[in-house]
């Protein structure tokens, strides 16, 4: 790239020029334009800190755990993961769409097996999305088999495990730990350390108490069961929160809002980013879409495009519809498979959701 | 500014911090040309940093990162275009070229610099692109060719119907 160097206004003739007057206006206006534009002061900060999250395994859930569970860290890193839209969807290894099954089982640590559990966690698409909110699964260490360690894993998750698709986010503190969880008939209390500023517009803030109140409620799911805890108390620091980083927490206990106004309305829930199939793959979709119609499209890793078809969920807009597609005979190679809406007004894609996968 | 030779022995994080001081600023103008949201420009920048680092171990010529980064920021941003809530933002930022210069308007050559940048965001975003890599950029052929993913002569094309659309447009103002 030539950034800084001098502009060669009298060089070569700019591609496609046949008007240097123009060529010169749009060089002068652009310059003035990008000019204005400056960044963000902590912008390597930021930077860092997003590496550090992929990379540090900060989410285990409790200290006694930790060293039991670090075997099975690195099966959880490379975890495939499922994702449904709402606790209503079944969870991989139930009945109904089940994923591509690619997830590891537990590991051990000195042949002792440590225990893990297959969980929901909620993550932040990019603002281009308007930050709502995707689901992936995670296979977690657990304490045990309880509720309480349930939401405990998953939260503690949600808080340091980096997603699996590099378009999501988790926009709480790096320091941000469980410190503890109860269970008082429909509501759970989770108390959070290190959680208390963070510097993150409102709109982020409204949406991490979503992505902490879904994950919370998914959580306490029962395996098999479409139904758990329906609250979650917050509190940081030993207090009730009655702010989040600057934006007022509404009365606790809180409550999903509706799936509508929270939750991406496109989901590619397989293949999963970075997963392995077969040359037949059956690509899962789920979405919250008017007249129950997406689009999907899977485009080999040159651009060239191998399907692209319209597609039928078993449900429209407000509530979650999903389809099955099964795509067969696919070569050995990389593709990327993505899900999308077509504007009705002006043709263009929305809510596109799109996973990078391999056939071999 | 090309990438030292010694990009070669940098660890990720060196690479990172260094690609940083000497790039970032301009990747982030570069962004929000292509985004016109200044927020959503950082982040896409951002992203290509991550990913950056995500892969510096196996990027076969690491003396083309930079290459690497600008080929992110641009997939980055034009993956960022096709949703919705950005096309809205994009959509406001569009509305009408500018009125003819009011008493307000400082001078002449800032109206009509308002109008080339708000026709631009009308184009379709691959001449868009054609023409910020090639006029602020100020990219050869052949690297916004490989920065696009598209081969010189659809450069030219694009370039081309982008540089005839504005002027289609702007001529329609006088």
């Amino acid at each position: 790239m030539t950034f800084g160097e001098p502009r060669r206004a009298h060089g070569r003739r700019p591609a496609g020029a046949d008007d240097p007057g123009i060529g010169e206006l749009l060089r002068r206006s652009l310059s003035h334009e990008a000019g204005a534009v400056e960044v963000v002061p902590d912008a390597l900060g930021r930077i860092r800190e997003r590496i550090d999250r992929r990379r540090a395994p900060r989410w285990l859930p409790a200290p006694g755990l930790r060293v039991a569970a670090v075997a099975a860290v690195a099966a959880a890193a490379v975890a495939a993961v499922v994702v449904g839209l709402d606790a209503g969807l079944p969870h991989p290894g139930t009945a109904g769409l089940s994923g591509t099954g690619r997830v590891t089982g537990g590991g051990s640590s000195a042949g002792r097996p440590v225990p893990t559990a297959n969980l929901p966690v909620y993550y932040l698409g990019p603002a281009s999305s308007g930050g709502r909110l995707y689901r992936e699964y995670h296979r977690i260490p657990v304490s045990g088999a309880s509720v309480t360690a349930r939401i405990e894993a998953a939260v503690g998750a949600m808080l340091g495990l980096p997603a699996s698709d590099p378009d999501y986010r988790s926009p709480w503190p790096a320091g941000a730990r469980v410190a503890r969880v109860s269970v008082d008939g429909p509501t759970a209390s989770v108390e959070l350390t290190g959680a208390a500023t963070n510097d993150v517009d409102p709109d982020t803030a409204r949406m991490a108490l979503e992505q902490l109140v879904w994950t919370a409620t998914a959580a306490s799911v029962p395996a098999g069961r479409s139904a758990g805890l329906t609250g979650v108390r917050l509190r940081m620091d030993g207090r009730a929160v009655t702010q989040l980083w600057g934006v007022p927490v509404p009365g606790q206990p809180l409550h999903r809002r509706a799936a509508v106004d929270v939750l991406a309305p496109i989901w590619v829930i397989d293949p999963q980013q970075g997963a392995t199939e077969g040359h037949d793959v059956t690509v899962n979709l789920a979405g919250i879409v008017p007249e129950a119609t997406m689009r999907l499209r899977i485009r080999a890793a040159s651009g060239a495009v191998v399907s692209d078809r319209s597609v039928h969920l078993n449900k429209g807009a407000p509530q979650v519809g999903m389809a099955s597609v099964k795509i067969t005979g696919l070569p050995t190679g990389s593709y990327i498979v993505e899900g999308y809406l077509v504007s009705e007004r002006d043709g263009s894609q929305q809510w596109a959701d799109d996973h990078r996968f391999t056939v071999g | 500014m090309a990438v030292p030779a010694q990009a070669q022995r940098w660890t990720a994080d060196e690479a990172v911090t260094r690609l940083f001081a000497s790039h970032y600023r301009q990747l982030v103008r570069l962004a929000a040309l292509l985004v016109a949201d200044r927020s959503l420009a950082e982040e896409v920048v951002q992203d290509a940093y991550v990913r950056l680092h995500q892969r510096w171990r196996t990027l076969r010529e690491p003396d083309r990162a930079l290459g690497y980064l600008r080929t992110s920021v641009i997939n980055g941003a034009r993956s960022a275009l096709r949703r919705r809530a950005v096309a809205r933002r994009y959509a406001a930022t569009l509305v009408a070229l500018p009125d003819m210069p009011s008493a307000e308007t400082s001078t002449l050559d800032a109206y009509e610099q308002a109008v080339v940048i708000a026709a631009l965001r009308r184009l379709p975003s691959r001449q868009r692109e054609a023409l910020v890599l090639r006029y602020y950029a100020d990219l050869s052929e052949a690297d916004i060719a490989e920065a696009m993913g598209i081969s010189r002569g659809a450069v030219k094309s694009h370039a081309a119907r982008g540089l005839a659309a504005l002027r289609q447009i702007l001529e329609s103002r006088s």
